[in-house]
């Protein structure tokens, strides 16, 4: 016997490729979106910094403006984007 | 009004406050999302063992990005850097606020700048800076933080 | 003195007034049970004599009387005295009549009822044709019929009067209070039964108010206002006419009542019926007895399985509609729709029903809600975006909201019945009301959303999603936007994930694009329900696995940095088995089904040899740990007769199958996505087709047979309806066929499998049809 297999539909989630589940700023789940936007995935991405911390790019871009020092929230180092997002 | 943007996550901080609060540390009134009060407890083996005090948190639209407005209200403990009408003379409350920081550890901070404290005087410019700060708001203030180590 | 009298009255009088019923055949009368005789002639004979008779008795009474009168005359200060003697002269006169023998009482008292009746009657009948004639405008003047002259009447009216009068200074009217009152009861309910019954398209109350103002009470009038002073009987009568009021309003509400549901099954067009109902609500207490009565009917007829749901929703509407009319401020609302409420919330369609209501437009209530809304005026939208946006920024991922409900929730109470709320507020509240709050019903209605979108027959089938973007835009513009946010974030998966599908599918080129494909959800968005996992992992077959990592490694570049993880709950596959003779068999099967039977497949020109596999052999082949699971799966291809198990060795039933053609057969197997319940049915049914493939025994065999008979009657409901879930099927039969039908709904289910497999009849998602 065999099998012939003529369609194959499966059911995926899909997930930011984040170690921490939320942001630190928002403390909303990556995979959800920031609290500015309504609709998860391409429009709100997570960003990181050189420390490897993560957080959404809406949130970190938010806390930068408002904040005369560049610093890292959960370490303070000066923030700088990592060139190489993961 | 911190009903806007990040009422969600003054929530979130709620709850897990509630449900697994930090020791000496008990949310004694948060009955909307502007104004917290939250009661300290002096840790054991330091000068203010059992001491019970009052912390009022005033949330704006803008927290976590800003700081809260942190200050104790009813009897302040008598230490240095806090002064009698309640103002806390604390970094992270102000310049070095963190968005990462929450109720929860910023209470953590304040129970360990009182567990540090070798002994109990008030601020020496006690008088001076409570005179001048009626009906201010302590983040008005332009603090001067020499000395993180008290 | 009064011994001589009584013995006088006892022997003479007695006897001179029972002899004027000598030929009234009396006997008859006391024999019989019913109070009053059916032959006219003797009616009417009673009548005349007791007419003589009283006057009998009267003129005897009379002459005592001005005996005592003239007596007491010429003693002071006797007029207590007097009236004392007076009464004890009446007493004794009833007495020597009443008393005479044991059977006197009785028969005195049939006597007064004919009499009064008799009159009652001949009343009615000339008022009821001077009322007609009025009403008619005097159209039958020329005609005759009439009886009696106005003349008569009133002649006939007077001598009843001066009767009574009689009948008063005897102290009889007294005595047949309860009679006159029986015999006016009697005409009331008879008048609201006639008038009314079946009737609600009328008012009647103000008509039998007036009916009795127009005739009872002037009936009723000429004998109370006959005797004594008239002050004193014009106090009694004003008493008599109250007492009766509050009865008429008794009677109607207590007849009505029990109408009520057919009022409510006919609402709107008997609103008169339930005006009049509210009107004998406001004054006289017959809530408990209404709500009693209202709910064991509704228990009885409506909440039951062969109700369908429209049904029980559209009654529910109506009963909420009807009821307010009744009473304004809600609390029979609450009190009569609460078992309603929960008997809805219970049933699994409601919530499609409801959905459909708001959104599908050949759906009979969605016409109504639409007429209503119709009707109402813009400002609505802006109001109830006011109310409805508050869930947004408070409303978490799943289950841990309980501290914002507890702020959000505001628990209903009467003030939500607001009477001047609009007629599709009120509907659509009502309706969302079933499920508590709007939070649950439209978590409701998301858990209905994900079941329709994950076990969709096409994941990427454009008019499906379509049709759910359309739902939900009609909902967004009732629940406001923010509620419905996560649902538009699961039809938006769906599409997002057509386009890039398409899209990766493209950039793999069509050499290794193969069969695979997948949705790519959003998880946090959808209902955690609808997502569990409850299969341990497992391997694909080494194609699909090959072609999966193809995929994700695209996905991976085209949206870095996430990735993708594949569910293996939840899929469809579709094979072809080709057997070794040519044949070949089709069948839709879950994931782990298709992985199972793939290992079954011989590779390469090996075809000699069969695979023989054992359980633990196929789990080290998937890289299961789940024994059970493995085995439990691969009872499907046992019951579909595929593979067979000796000696707990698997290996392919190879039939030496006479049918040479080659046949196509489509057999669905548990591609089931989400909820595990639903999983464990679909076990369940596979266990259930193995063991009557396996070991039919004789009652199953008569159960098939059975079925069989039940068959017709499933093809003509098919027929009759289009498409029918299991649920309805069932509950048609349990309720038709309750002598032929006895299954269960998984063994129903099971014999509708096999009518599918017959290709008589095809399920579509959770609907059945018949094959065309």
């Amino acid at each position: 016997m065999k099998v012939n297999i003529t369609k194959w539909s499966s059911v995926s989630t899909w997930h930011w490729d984040v170690n921490e589940e939320c942001c630190g700023i928002c403390r909303m789940q990556f995979d959800y979106c920031c609290v500015d936007c309504k609709v998860p995935g391409d429009d709100c991405p997570p960003v990181w910094g050189t420390c490897n911390h993560a957080f959404h790019m809406h949130c970190i871009l938010k806390w930068l403006n408002s904040n005369q020092q560049q610093q890292c929230p959960m370490c303070r180092c000066e923030w700088q984007f990592k060139s190489d997002q993961k | 009004m911190a009903s806007g943007r990040y009422a969600k996550r003054l929530q979130k901080e709620l709850q897990e406050i509630q449900k697994s609060p930090p020791h000496g540390i008990m949310i004694e009134e948060a009955n909307n999302l502007d104004r917290w009060v939250v009661q300290i407890t002096g840790t054991e083996n330091t000068l203010y063992n059992g001491e019970k005090f009052r912390l009022q948190f005033r949330f704006n639209s803008e927290y976590p990005l800003e700081s809260p407005e942190v200050m104790f209200i009813g009897v302040a403990p008598i230490h240095p850097h806090i002064y009698s009408n309640g103002h806390i003379c604390l970094s992270i409350l102000y310049d070095a606020w963190s968005p990462a920081l929450t109720v929860s550890s910023v209470c953590v901070s304040i129970l360990s700048m009182l567990s540090s404290c070798t002994e109990k005087v008030p601020p020496v410019d006690n008088q001076y800076y409570v005179s001048r700060s009626i009906g201010k708001t302590p983040k008005d203030t332009r603090w001067m933080f020499h000395d993180d180590t008290v | 003195m009064i011994d001589i009298i009584k013995e006088y009255f006892r022997n003479s009088i007695s006897t001179g007034f029972w002899k004027y019923f000598s030929d009234c055949k009396l006997e008859m009368l006391l024999n019989s049970k019913t109070t009053i005789t059916n032959d006219s002639n003797q009616l009417m004979m009673i009548y005349q004599q007791f007419t003589v008779s009283i006057d009998y008795l009267y003129q005897v009474y009379i002459y005592f009387e001005r005996n005592l009168e003239f007596l007491y005359q010429h003693l002071p200060n006797a007029s207590l005295e007097f009236r004392y003697y007076l009464e004890k002269l009446q007493n004794l006169l009833m007495n020597s009549i009443t008393l005479r023998s044991s059977t006197d009482t009785m028969t005195f008292r049939k006597i007064l009822y004919m009499f009064f009746e008799k009159d009652f009657k001949s009343f009615i009948k000339l008022k009821e044709q001077v009322y007609k004639g009025d009403q008619e405008d005097e159209e039958e003047d020329e005609e005759d019929d009439l009886e009696l002259s106005i003349q008569d009447i009133d002649l006939k009216e007077s001598l009843f009067i001066t009767l009574c009068r009689k009948l008063h200074r005897l102290n009889i009217i007294n005595l047949s209070e309860d009679i006159f009152t029986e015999i006016l009861y009697k005409k009331i309910f008879q008048y609201i039964e006639e008038k009314c019954q079946g009737n609600y398209e009328e008012r009647f109350l103000d008509d039998t108010l007036q009916f009795c103002n127009n005739v009872l009470f002037k009936w009723l009038s000429m004998i109370i206002l006959s005797g004594g002073q008239p002050q004193e009987s014009d106090q009694l009568f004003k008493q008599w006419k109250t007492r009766f009021e509050f009865s008429i309003y008794e009677n109607f509400a207590q007849q009505r009542v029990l109408e009520l549901f057919s009022m409510i099954m006919h609402y709107p067009s008997s609103r008169p019926a339930l005006e009049d109902l509210g009107v004998c609500f406001q004054k006289i207490p017959i809530r408990q007895v209404l709500i009693q009565h209202l709910s064991s009917v509704i228990g009885q007829r409506l909440l039951q399985p062969g109700a369908q749901t429209t049904d029980i929703i559209s009654q529910y509407i109506s009963t909420i509609q009807s009821l307010r009319i009744i009473d304004p401020s809600g609390s029979l609302i609450q009190t009569v729709g609460r078992p309603i409420k929960q008997y809805l919330a219970q049933r699994e369609d409601t919530i499609r029903c409801i959905v459909s209501i708001f959104t599908d437009d050949t759906n009979e209530l969605h016409k109504e809600f639409m007429n209503f809304r119709d009707n109402d005026t813009a400002e609505l939208q802006e109001e109830e975006s006011t109310i409805l946006e508050y869930d947004h920024y408070l409303d978490d991922l799943d289950d841990q909201g309980n501290f914002e409900k507890s702020l959000q929730w505001v628990p209903l109470n009467n003030d939500n019945f607001n009477t001047n709320k609009k007629s599709s507020d009120d509907m659509f509240d009502n309706l969302v009301q079933i499920y508590e709050s709007l939070d649950l019903f439209v978590n409701e209605y998301r858990s209905m959303l994900s079941e329709r979108l994950l076990s969709a027959e096409n994941h990427f089938d454009n008019a499906l999603v379509e049709k759910e973007i359309t739902n939900l835009e009609l909902l967004k513009l009732r629940f406001g936007e923010n509620s419905l946010h996560q649902c538009e974030i699961m039809v938006k998966d769906m599409t997002d994930s057509k386009r890039l599908n398409n899209l990766i599918h493209k950039e793999m080129g069509s050499v290794n694009k193969g069969v695979y494909e997948t949705l790519i959800l959003s998880e946090l968005f959808w209902p955690s329900s609808a997502l569990k996992d409850t299969l341990e992992p497992f391997k694909y077959p080494k194609e699909i696995i090959a072609q999966m990592g193809l995929f994700s490694k695209e996905y991976e570049r085209v949206k870095a940095p996430r990735k993708l993880i594949n569910r293996y709950d939840f899929g469809r596959v579709e094979l072809e088995l080709v057997m070794e003779n040519g044949n070949t068999k089709e069948f839709t099967v879950s994931p782990i089904q298709a992985s199972i039977i793939s290992l079954f497949s011989s590779e390469g020109g090996d075809s000699e040899s069969q695979v023989k596999l054992t359980l633990d052999q196929m789990c080290s082949a998937l890289e299961c740990k789940n024994k059970e699971q493995v085995r439990k799966k691969l009872q499907f291809w046992i019951a579909n007769q595929v593979v067979k198990e000796v000696n707990g060795v698997y290996q392919l039933n190879v039939k030496d199958s006479s049918d040479t053609v080659s046949m196509a057969e489509v057999v669905d197997g548990d591609y089931v996505h989400g909820d595990s319940d639903e999983d464990t049915d679909s076990e369940d049914d596979v266990i259930i087709v193995e063991e009557q493939e396996e070991e039919k025994s004789v009652s199953e065999k008569e159960k098939e047979e059975k079925m069989r008979v039940i068959e017709n009657f499933i093809i003509g409901m098919l027929t009759n309806f289009k498409v029918l879930t299991l649920d309805r099927i069932h509950n048609m039969l349990t309720m038709f066929n309750s002598e032929q039908y006895s299954s269960t709904q998984q063994e129903l289910k099971q014999f509708l499998l096999k009518l599918i497999n017959e290709e008589k009849i095809e399920l579509n998602n959770t609907e059945y049809k018949i094959k065309n």
